[in-house]
């Protein structure tokens, strides 16, 4: 009586083996099915050198700077092929440029020559959201958000850029005059798309693409130099003409190779 | 499930003019001429989740260093505020506004003087983290009040899972939500018809306060005396908070903050934003004067022309809102 039911669920347990089975031989023989791995690492430089959080650095201007945090927000990282839809490598990440960050997506077997994203966080996650309803891995959860979520006015800062600086410039100077960018709100989302070289992926390949950030540039920005003697602070409200520019200097500062 | 409420407010409001809410076993009383709590759907109060947020808001622990409250700022019998023009934080730094009153929080569309916070659980994140105000990061207070086996424990009982910033944010709001104030001799006289709670002097700064010449109560208006709006009063020609143009960037806002309540205002001094004005006579000067020269500034606020007479007048209508036993509820003191 009892050997019936065993011996169904032994014949079930089989079969579903054997389905898996030629489910997997299916999609290895399907071209564009398999995927490779895509890195999309971020770069952050400073005058052609790697970036380090909290070394001294000298702007344009002469003053001694010294970044204690660079944060930002980017939502919907795609990478785009030559033709067909945009792969999605993350819809929002929180890049803390004290540490490395590197996104990895996998991607379909095929030619890919762009990769778009936004700086900040789309509105209907940015306002009006609660942190404390998100588990604690998720960036936008007070954990994840690592302090930029903004409590006064909901939403997040997108832009973290803050330290210390010597206005005299002179080496040894303790560097007692701080600095603090704090860009947010829906305004400053600033979608960008960059194309590059053509990048084969093929099934098992692991291949990177390079976000370049000249943190230089935020300050020293190509079209628009901001003195930190005169404007070092914004949170955005209050100040949002320096906002802007520091939003744009930083879009501006992005490269993708 | 708010249904579930509304039906049983509706209930208790056939019964008596202070109906109580009931969920099972909490009692919160409401007068009847106030409106249904529309409760959040994952926060609906409970013994358990108001007790735990009354432990919360006279923690000490959920501040840096340990030495401040929510209470510290936030004393019933200042009607939740503090006394002084700004708090002081748990670094010994001073705040940047005044203390606001906590009371009828529960109707409150929105937080903060500029209204930039949708929910009274949201709020609850702000001055926790201000480095101004308690300074303390929430995961931090989540994973110390875990170590507490009381407070696990509650927690879990409360909401189902151990503290974490969830749990905090959620029993501050909940236990904020009792602080209903709605027992003040206006009251017993409008909406209890008790005429022997107001004198003549009372009475004639109640038609002051609600006349046209005034136009106190075209802001200060409906039973919470709030129309929740944002309003430049004029009280700088250059304002350095520039309040609601923090939040929506339009200079046409600047110098704007939402209109507080005048529910025992008597004991809430110093006043305005930034406690700039030491008395309740004061501020009736100010009002009077038509306050100083400001390309925003409200357009009723101006010169008013009332005598020492009326000026008292008011002063002694506007004592007429306190609610002595809101201010002296034991449930607005700590536990043992």
């Amino acid at each position: 009586m009892n050997s019936l039911p065993r011996l169904l669920l032994i014949c079930l347990c089989c079969l579903w083996v054997v389905g898996c089975k030629d489910k997997k031989k299916d999609e290895d023989k399907t071209p564009g099915k398999t995927t490779g791995k895509v890195k999309i690492v971020f770069t952050p430089m400073y005058h052609d050198q790697p970036f380090v959080a909290g070394a001294v650095y000298h702007d344009n201007m002469g003053h001694r700077i010294r970044v204690d945090n660079l944060l930002c927000y980017f939502s919907l990282v795609n990478i785009l092929p030559v033709s067909g839809n945009a792969v999605l490598a993350k819809d929002i990440y929180l890049a803390n440029f004290s540490m490395g960050n590197t996104i990895e997506v996998d991607a379909p077997h095929g030619s890919y020559d762009g990769l778009s994203f936004n700086i900040g966080i789309l509105p209907e996650y940015n306002k009006n959201v609660d942190p404390t309803t998100y588990p604690n891995s998720h960036p936008l959860s007070v954990q994840g958000s690592q302090g930029l979520f903004w409590t006064w006015n909901t939403g997040y800062m997108f832009l973290k850029y803050d330290g210390k600086a010597d206005l005299d410039g002179v080496e040894g100077n303790p560097l007692l005059s701080p600095f603090a960018f704090h860009v947010g709100d829906d305004p400053f989302l600033v979608p960008l798309s960059f194309s590059f070289p053509t990048l084969q992926v093929n099934a098992g390949d692991e291949k990177q693409i390079k976000i370049i950030i000249r943190v230089d540039k935020i300050i020293d920005g190509e079209n628009d130099q901001i003195n930190i003697e005169t404007d070092n602070l914004t949170h955005t409200g209050g100040n949002t003409a320096l906002a802007e520019r520091v939003m744009t200097n930083f879009a501006n500062s992005i490269s993708v190779e | 499930m708010r249904s579930y409420w509304g039906f049983l407010i509706a209930l208790c409001i056939s019964c008596n003019s202070h109906t109580d809410v009931l969920d099972g076993e909490v009692n919160i009383k409401i007068p009847s001429w106030f409106p249904e709590i529309a409760y959040p759907e994952d926060n609906v109060p409970t013994k358990a989740r108001i007790e735990l947020g009354r432990r919360l808001f006279f923690s000490e622990d959920i501040s840096a260093g340990g030495k401040i409250s929510c209470a510290s700022c936030h004393t019933a019998s200042a009607a939740f505020t503090d006394g002084r023009k700004v708090s002081i934080g748990a670094h010994g730094k001073p705040g940047k506004r005044n203390a606001p009153t906590l009371e009828n929080l529960a109707w409150m569309p929105y937080f903060m003087m500029e209204g930039g916070v949708p929910t009274l659980e949201l709020q609850a994140i702000a001055p926790i983290t201000d480095t101004l105000e308690m300074a303390k990061n929430l995961m931090v207070i989540a994973e110390e009040l875990n170590n507490d086996d009381y407070f696990k424990s509650l927690s879990l009982a409360a909401y189902g899972r151990p503290v974490d910033p969830y749990v905090i944010t959620r029993a501050l709001a909940c236990y904020q939500r009792t602080f209903i104030s709605g027992d003040s001799r206006y009251d017993r006289v409008i909406f209890e018809k008790r005429n022997d709670q107001m004198n003549e002097e009372e009475r004639a700064g109640m038609d002051l306060f609600f006349s046209p010449r005034t136009h106190c109560s075209e802001c200060h208006s409906g039973v919470f005396f709030t129309d929740y709006n944002f309003y430049n009063i004029g009280l700088y020609e250059t304002y350095t908070d520039i309040g609601k143009e923090r939040e929506n960037y339009n200079v046409d806002d600047r110098g704007k903050f939402k209109t507080p309540t005048l529910r025992n205002i008597e004991l809430t001094p110093p006043y305005m934003h930034d406690g700039s004005i030491s008395s309740l006579e004061e501020v009736i000067d100010f009002f009077n004067e038509g306050g100083k020269n400001n390309p925003v500034k409200d357009p009723r606020i101006h010169p008013l022309g009332l005598n020492e007479k009326e000026k008292e007048q008011l002063l002694a209508f506007l004592k007429c809102l306190t609610d002595w036993n809101f201010v002296q509820n034991a449930a607005f003191l700590p536990l043992e």
